[in-house]
């Protein structure tokens, strides 16, 4: 009986070992599933965005702040020296109150969903384009692909607060008709010190990176 | 046709249709229904007394226009170091669960005010000191001197929300002013002091039909020095004209005001949708002096209805009544920066004020500058303003009614907010006045 015991505590403490730290790690905003195609004036690059919405990210989005994926994609040599270089970025929001979730992608195009699950689908087959200069690459060398990812939530900075709270004065009124007409405004003595005071705060954001493995540009043409 | 039937009939139509156009840019969304409101980052404020500064709860329907103005109402308490109001789906569709978060202050709130009001002028406030939410109560006690040219005034106030438990808020305020009160005779600009002072304490609250009503009850001494003077010359005073005189002798008044309230402007910015209304009653009851018992009634009403391409037009009506027995310093004044603008502050009542006001303003108001609307930079305005202040047995007259238009721009600037500049013409002189004022005309 202690024997069985023993067993299943035993087994019981190695699925917490085996499934814990996995689950740590799922967490993690990755990038993989890369995928290279090639075209005589392009590369196409596709890959995936694996939890992209981690808990802060997606709590700040479902209460209407804006998200801000930023992609960079390289063309490198052997010695990580960018070849070419673009950068892509989408803008996710979502809609309180039509409860609709859209992206702003480049080149002015937009999406919208109902569902969340349909956004984060999306960022599972994202699709970019590398366009090609032929005449400054070499056919025999060896490229990679380098993808740098960071997705950040569009909260104010202390200097654009400063900014903010400038141009937004505290502007009063009088309250009811038996009082005189009476506009002005107010500075918060305290709001002044706090924003001189107060350290710089480092916004919610994750970061990630994917590197192909090399290829010769031949090859990736004729595939 | 006569100009002032035109004037007239110019305005009610102008009027007319602001009443009855499109909803245009108006914000007519219903919202979505409060699952639950939840309060985040309070270790010293109570819930109940966050919960008592917003105008809505759970089961109630908000739009962004709500939050928004919920996000004033909880900065303006000015408790908080920070505080975001934010939404996120409720466990319904349909639903929203609504957070606010806030970081409180912990040292005592101070600050600096500036304006200008149409009795006193140019004022301003160096340093306000306030101590409160004791106990996490969200009571406060503060104090203000103010100092203008044409007022010196001291304010304590003590708030209390949440009287006995209820949702009502007391607040007692002790005051005590200078005022220079403007007078005209013989088309010469003559100054007189008048000191008041007094306790007054106001209940308010921010749910159900307390949302529209104020009380407030005030018991006040009243003086006006026996003497003016020309601007500039305080060294050479004049004897008071009889009608002044009786004034002179100090007055103890009780003071029981009723005020009705709407505010439902989308923005105070630059409001393109959306009424302002008030209704202020009166009574008074003399203690001691030489008056008898009075009244006093006000309506002001404000619309503001977005036309196209963020033009908007802004319509607004004032009628005020007070028996004559009522102290001059009680009464209706016309003309300058907030009611008449082609014509010189105070400069269009009868001497000693009147007992009767009727005023109102057109203005076609447009942004000038398209960046952050609605807080742009830069916007104009066109305004067409009419009135009359009279006393009986004069009656309310299409021929007495003053009249005066312009154009005018509101300029944004850092922490001032928006300077008001208007060139005006009096009708039919159309000579030139210039005033330069704080914030929207109303």
């Amino acid at each position: 009986m202690k024997r069985k015991l023993l067993h299943n505590l035993l087994a019981f403490a190695l699925c917490l070992i085996v499934i814990l730290p996995s689950g740590t790690i799922a967490r993690d905003f990755t990038l993989s599933d890369l995928h290279l195609s090639g075209s005589p004036d392009e590369i196409t690059v596709r890959f995936a965005c694996r939890n992209l919405f981690l808990p802060p990210i997606k709590k700040s989005l479902l209460a209407g702040l804006p998200v801000l994926a930023e992609f960079n994609l390289q063309l490198i040599d052997l010695k990580n020296q960018p070849v070419l270089e673009r950068r892509f970025t989408v803008k996710i929001h979502y809609d309180v109150w039509e409860e609709l979730f859209s992206l702003q992608l480049p080149e002015d195009r937009t999406a919208t969903w109902k569902d969340f699950s349909r956004l984060d689908q999306w960022f599972r087959a994202v699709q970019f384009s590398l366009p090609l200069n032929r005449t400054d690459l070499s056919e025999k060398a060896f490229y990679r692909v380098r993808i740098s990812a960071r997705v950040v939530v569009l909260t104010r900075q202390q200097k654009e607060e400063l900014k903010w709270w400038m141009q937004n004065s505290e502007t009063t009124e009088e309250e009811t008709a038996a009082q005189e007409r009476s506009t002005g405004f107010r500075l918060n003595l305290n709001r002044i010190i706090q924003l001189f005071l107060e350290k710089e705060k480092k916004p919610v954001e994750s970061v990630s990176q994917l590197v192909s493995p090399p290829f010769k540009m031949d090859e990736l043409l004729s595939q | 046709m006569k100009p002032f039937r035109f004037n007239i009939l110019l305005f009610l139509v102008i009027f007319l249709s602001g009443l009855f156009a499109a909803p245009g840019e108006q914000n007519t969304s219903p919202g979505l229904p409060v699952e639950s409101i939840e309060i985040i980052g309070n270790t010293k404020t109570r819930k109940e007394v966050i919960l008592n500064l917003l105008d809505f709860r759970p089961g109630e329907r908000i739009n962004q226009q709500t939050l928004n103005r919920n996000l004033e109402r909880l900065k303006d308490s000015n408790f908080f170091k920070k505080v975001s109001l934010y939404t996120q789906p409720g466990s319904q569709a349909g639903q929203i669960r609504v957070f606010v978060e806030v970081q409180e202050r912990r040292w005592p709130y101070l600050q600096f005010r500036g304006g200008y009001n149409e009795l006193d002028g140019w004022f301003i406030s160096p340093l306000g000191i306030r101590l409160d939410n004791f106990f996490g109560r969200g009571n406060y006690l503060g104090g203000e001197l103010f100092i203008g040219d044409r007022v010196t005034g001291i304010d304590l106030s003590y708030l209390r929300p949440r009287i006995f438990g209820s949702d009502l808020n007391l607040r007692i305020l002790l005051f005590t002013r200078q005022r220079q009160f403007v007078h005209y005779l013989e088309e010469q600009k003559y100054l007189q002091y008048v000191n008041l002072g007094g306790l007054s304490v106001r209940i308010t609250g921010n749910h159900g039909i307390m949302k529209y009503l104020w009380f407030e009850l005030i018991s006040e001494n009243g003086q006006a020095e026996d003497y003016m003077w020309k601007p500039g010359q305080e060294d050479q005073p004049f004897p008071l004209p009889p009608l002044l005189s009786p004034f002179t002798e100090k007055l103890k008044i009780n003071r029981f005001i009723l005020s009705l309230n709407k505010d439902s402007r989308n923005n105070r910015s630059y409001p393109t949708s959306g009424w302002w209304g008030s209704l202020s009653l009166n009574q008074v009851s003399r203690q001691l002096g030489a008056y008898t018992d009075y009244k006093k009634v006000i309506l002001d009403i404000r619309r503001y209805q977005g036309i196209m391409n963020e033009w908007v037009l802004a319509l607004r009506l004032k009628g005020g009544w007070i028996d004559e027995a009522a102290p001059f310093y009680e009464k209706f004044y016309l003309g300058g920066p907030n009611s008449l603008r082609g014509y010189a502050d105070r400069s269009l009542n009868p001497f000693g004020y009147a007992s009767r006001l009727f005023q109102g303003s057109v203005e076609f108001r447009f942004p000038v500058t398209r960046k952050r609307f609605p807080r742009q930079i830069l916007s104009g305005v066109f305004f067409y303003d009419f009135g009359q202040a009279w006393n009986p047995p004069a009656v309310l007259q299409a021929k007495e009614i003053h009249t005066s238009v312009g154009f005018g721009f509101r300029l944004r600037l850092p922490f001032v907010g928006i300077v008001r500049l208007d060139f005006a013409y009096p009708i039919p002189e159309y000579t030139f006045k210039f005033h330069l004022s704080l914030g929207h005309t109303f």
